[in-house]
């Protein structure tokens, strides 16, 4: 085991760090294969049925609720075992992540032959769903620590790998699936082993690549910014106990759930305001993806430049801006317009994502950054769980109260620039760690 | 040559999934029917 350890994944000079983004992005598309976990609802609410729901055979909620699991423990562990990925450097922490997301696919593949649902929920909603969250923290304090000139980049680069953990899991899994059909399978089972060995390799390869810079590293020619929050260190215990990590965690759980305003009901939206085909509104959904993507490495990288509380005035300025815009886009008829704004506002979604790391770096510094982060994204979970419920029961009461279908999503737009509004001022009121907090015995050789 | 490896082995999905998003997005401006009409 000593192969995993933090000091065995010491570069030695020379190591270009420019391979430790793909390391992280090999982990990170494969964990971000959750977010297309929708393309299994169908085929498993008729596993039994096979052409159609037969008797015994789950319901589209039943299976859901494994997602919702997944994304609860992907919080959770993320805040439990921060402190722990921190100790134990990212190589064991990517094959920790490797072994229950990877097992729990194998789980559910297992739940699904034997159909299973409370196995189902175990595999990928328990175990997988830990896996998640391990893999989403383990390469972020190390990105930094490699790339302290541009922080908002580099993590940047491992979140987009995330985003298009979708757009990859999704397309796959359909066409596993249709692969693997027969007159007495819907096929969800073998895809999912399939899916299982490909995930393997990618974390596999990802974790050997990662290496963490000697504590004396830099880059050539860099020298560290003389700011106010440049010299701070604070501990994931510390930290918590400050206001800066509290507003940080509204501030991304407002961005997340404004985000979801639009992602959580893209299909139907698109098709009630504009009477597009369901072909078309999937084909939507999928431009959404790659605007979640791209944003969030654009964003965070532009926020190496503004700094991170002026990238997100911009994302809740600029996105309350959007929100309102889009109920003229279907007054309007202007269909173009409305996949315009609506991806800008995806943009920033992602933007927010990527650019929390680097903005809790210039924070509380690099010593435990992971594991703070770990904790904060409890926020993330909240709002991916919560915010789309919200948003359905809105549009429903809204339409049963006899709203045509097309204004019916007016109100729930309007309250998501409102919750944006919430969001900048508490990005507002974020100001740099009191001095009380910051960790007494830090020296740079620490980091 | 390691680092153009490493960079391909994650471009490369990653490029698939893009393509395969775009082509789905077709029929949203009217450029291609369809793949097959929900019932």
């Amino acid at each position: 085991m000593t192969s995993l350890s933090r000091d065995a994944t010491i570069a030695k000079p020379g190591f270009n760090r420019w391979l430790v983004p793909p390391a992280a992005i090999a982990v990170h598309m494969c964990i971000g294969q959750v977010y297309g976990f929708s393309v299994f609802k169908k085929p498993l609410a008729r596993v039994l049925g096979v052409t159609a729901p037969g008797a015994g055979d789950w319901s589209e909620a039943d299976v859901g609720v494994a997602y919702s699991i997944a994304l609860a423990l992907l919080g959770i562990s993320a805040a439990v075992f921060g402190k722990w990925v921190e100790r134990s450097g990212p190589r064991k922490t990517m094959l920790a992540s490797w072994l229950c997301f990877c097992g729990g696919l194998l789980i559910t593949a297992l739940a699904v032959k034997i159909h299973s649902l409370w196995l189902l929920y175990a595999g990928y909603g328990l175990i997988g769903g830990i896996g998640l969250g391990l893999g989403y923290i383990s390469p972020v304090s190390t990105l930094m620590k490699w790339f302290p000139d541009r922080p908002g980049m580099a993590t940047g680069m491992a979140i987009m790998g995330f985003g298009g953990g979708a757009l990859i899991g999704a397309p796959l899994a359909e066409e596993l699936m249709k692969r693997f059909s027969s007159a007495t399978s819907v096929g969800a089972s073998e895809a999912l082993l399939v899916m299982a060995v490909l995930y393997t390799i990618s974390m596999i390869v990802g974790a050997l690549t990662m290496r963490v810079p000697a504590a004396d590293w830099k880059p050539d020619g860099y020298v560290p910014k003389a700011t106010k929050t440049t010299a701070v260190q604070v501990s994931v215990d510390q930290a918590w106990k400050t206001p800066q990590f509290w507003l940080l965690w509204v501030v991304l759980c407002l961005n997340v759930t404004a985000g979801i305003g639009i992602l959580g009901q893209a299909s139907p939206m698109i098709q009630d305001m504009f009477k597009v085909t369901p072909a078309a509104a999937a084909g939507y959904v999928g431009l959404l993806s790659i605007a979640n993507l791209s944003g969030r490495f654009l964003w965070s990288s532009v926020s190496d430049f503004t700094g991170r509380k002026g990238a997100y005035c911009l994302y809740f300025v600029l996105g309350a801006i959007l929100y309102s815009l889009v109920p003229w886009t279907q007054s309007t008829g202007q269909l173009t317009l409305f996949v315009i704004v609506t991806g800008a506002i995806i943009t920033m979604y992602g933007g927010g994502f990527a650019t929390i790391p680097a903005y809790l770096k210039d924070m509380f510094g690099t010593y435990q950054v992971g594991a703070i982060h770990g904790r904060l994204i409890t926020s993330w979970s909240l709002a991916a769980i919560v915010g789309p419920q919200l948003v359905d029961r809105i549009s429903a009461a809204n339409k049963a109260a006899g709203l045509p279908p097309g204004e019916a999503y007016n109100f729930t737009l309007q309250l998501m620039a409102g919750l944006l509004i919430v969001g900048l001022i508490a990005n507002l009121l974020v100001k740099p760690v009191h001095p009380k907090h910051h960790l007494k015995l830090y020296t740079d050789s620490n980091a | 040559m390691k680092l153009v490896l490493a960079w391909l082995f994650v471009a490369l999905p990653l490029a698939w999934g893009v393509m395969q998003s775009l082509k789905k997005s077709l029929p949203l401006f009217g450029l291609q029917a369809a793949a097959a009409p929900a019932k």
